[in-house]
């Protein structure tokens, strides 16, 4: 059974190509976060909240692309065949695809996160809706494992963008689920980030799905026997 | 004790619509085996296979010493694959994938692949997107050819080519194949390139290895004879794969062709009009044909 360890410096190199492969358009989607993150800076409602609006908009878009354009479309394009005649295990293919999917979206996302929080914690936005951002991205994150998943495994459009459209139609439930909470929408106005048991049990309980989801597909694609 | 550039023995397979039952094929070291079948016959699995991207369900294979599926990563280091359904990134450029394999595989000979540029008339700078096909192809025989691999596993690779891009993979894979030490496993369902580059014939129908044999020893057992029967005598004799009979002429395929056949044809009251030698896809027809 091969594990991430067993041919390591072939994952490092798939996930170089990877980056390769989409360092320009993720250098657009970096440059887009930094003028909404500009935009949410200038602390009047209406911005703000169509600041947030677009950096979810941006999120969900860097995802979806990330996973057709490395996964999805490997297969679609036929490039796949050129990397499995590689010296690579289809299981070693499939940890370099999450790595190189996990850090590609990851690494922005973050970079994300963190500037819409420097923006609430700097500006006259009330700090209580930290955790309403965190929980939100902490979904939308949860959200692209999913798809992530399905692509990984089924390597099907289809069955990816289902999933897509599903977890994007959850995500507005999620947030008018979150708006209805007392524990939630009661400490938006506060001044500090209020972070009690309600949202603190909803941020584990995403990060824990989240290790599942991740798991569950390392797991699932090393039971496979077919590939190409 | 001959040695084999692969070994495929007792392989089993099953999917809803396909079968294979105890294929036994093996290729020795320094051959060309022609791989011919049509389409779905079993051929692109054989390949998946010997590539470790299909596990059988029985079955042991070897490939270069390395047991497959679980030694691949050693074996893809000695195999070169392309395959007609395989294509290249097409936003990046030809450079930046031989860069890309020259950084995998230690062996890959930069000099041979400048060389190989010239000759099947590619520009390096080119992305890939803005290439035809049949340069397309090109571009993938160069990325393998230049890692010179001991075993050299092709996939349909000339087909949707035209007849000139064609001619010029076939001669280009003709003159790596004078490397004795390479073998190569060629699949395609067009007989005219296999029958011109393999040492070997390998048929398969339907999941079934119809037969495997040296070319030349395979070409001359067939043979396509036109006779002229006794009237109101039916053309039939022991070692005829198909008989089409008009009126008293009849056109008998054997498989069996030596210097017994016209004899036994004489001595069945046959006169012997003509024989002709047989090309590879006709008898590959008559081989399908004779399997159904």
């Amino acid at each position: 059974m091969s594990n991430i360890f067993s041919n390591a410096r072939m994952i490092k190199l798939l996930i170089g190509k990877d980056w390769q492969l989409v360092k320009k358009s993720l250098a657009a989607y970096l440059a887009g976060g930094v003028l909404v993150i500009g935009l949410m800076g200038m602390a009047t409602p209406l911005l703000f909240n169509t600041g947030a609006i677009l950096m979810i908009t941006l999120m969900i878009v860097i995802g979806a692309r990330s996973a057709i354009e490395l996964v999805i479309n490997e297969k679609k394009d036929q490039t796949l065949a050129f990397v499995l005649s590689l010296p690579v295990t289809p299981q070693d293919y499939a940890w370099a695809k999450l790595g190189a999917n996990l850090l590609l979206y990851l690494v922005p996302w973050l970079l994300l996160v963190l500037g819409m929080l420097a923006v609430i914690v700097s500006s006259p936005v009330y700090n209580g809706v930290i955790p309403l951002v965190v929980l939100v991205s902490v979904f939308i994150l949860l959200s692209y494992c999913c798809y992530l998943a399905t692509a990984l495994l089924t390597y099907s459009e289809g069955y990816t963008t289902a999933v897509m459209i599903i977890t994007n139609l959850l995500l507005n439930g999620f947030i008018i689920w979150l708006l209805r909470m007392p524990a939630i929408h009661l400490t938006l106005e506060a001044p500090t980030a209020s972070w009690n048991s309600t949202s603190l049990g909803l941020l584990t309980g995403g990060i824990t799905l989240i290790i599942i989801v991740l798991l569950g597909t390392a797991a699932l694609q090393q039971r496979k026997t077919s590939f190409l | 004790m001959q040695s084999f550039a692969f070994d495929m023995r007792g392989i089993d397979i099953r999917y809803p619509h396909f079968a294979m039952e105890n294929l036994n094929l093996a290729l020795p070291q320094g051959q060309v085996m022609g791989l011919v079948g049509v389409n779905g016959a079993g051929k692109s699995t054989t390949i998946r296979m010997l590539m470790g991207l299909v596990k059988p369900a029985a079955g042991q294979i070897e490939v270069l010493g390395y047991q497959m599926p679980a030694q691949q990563v050693q074996a893809k280091y000695e195999i070169g694959f392309a395959s007609d359904d395989m294509r290249l990134y097409k936003s990046q450029t030809l450079q930046w994938h031989m860069d890309f394999v020259h950084s995998i595989y230690p062996q890959f000979d930069q000099a041979y692949a400048k060389d190989l540029l010239k000759r099947f008339e590619l520009i390096g700078e080119q992305k890939i997107k803005g290439l035809s096909h049949g340069q397309r192809v090109k571009a993938s025989l160069l990325l393998v050819l230049a890692r010179r691999p001991k075993l050299l596993i092709l996939d349909e690779p000339t087909t949707g080519l035209d007849p000139v891009a064609r001619d010029e993979v076939i001669s280009e894979l003709a003159e790596v194949l004078r490397d004795d030490a390479r073998s190569v496993l060629f699949s395609s369902h067009n007989t005219h390139d296999i029958e011109k580059l393999s040492d070997q014939i390998a048929f398969l129908d339907r999941g079934k290895l119809l037969a495997l044999q040296d070319k030349e020893t395979y070409l001359d057992s067939w043979s396509r004879f036109r006779c002229q029967l006794p009237p109101g005598r039916q053309a039939d004799i022991t070692g005829a794969v198909s008989i089409r009979q008009q009126g008293q002429l009849a056109e008998i395929i054997t498989d069996q062709n030596n210097h017994d056949f016209p004899q036994r044809l004489v001595q069945a009251g046959f006169t012997v009009l003509e024989q002709h030698r047989m090309s590879l896809e006709e008898i590959f027809v008559a081989n399908v044909k004779r399997s159904r």
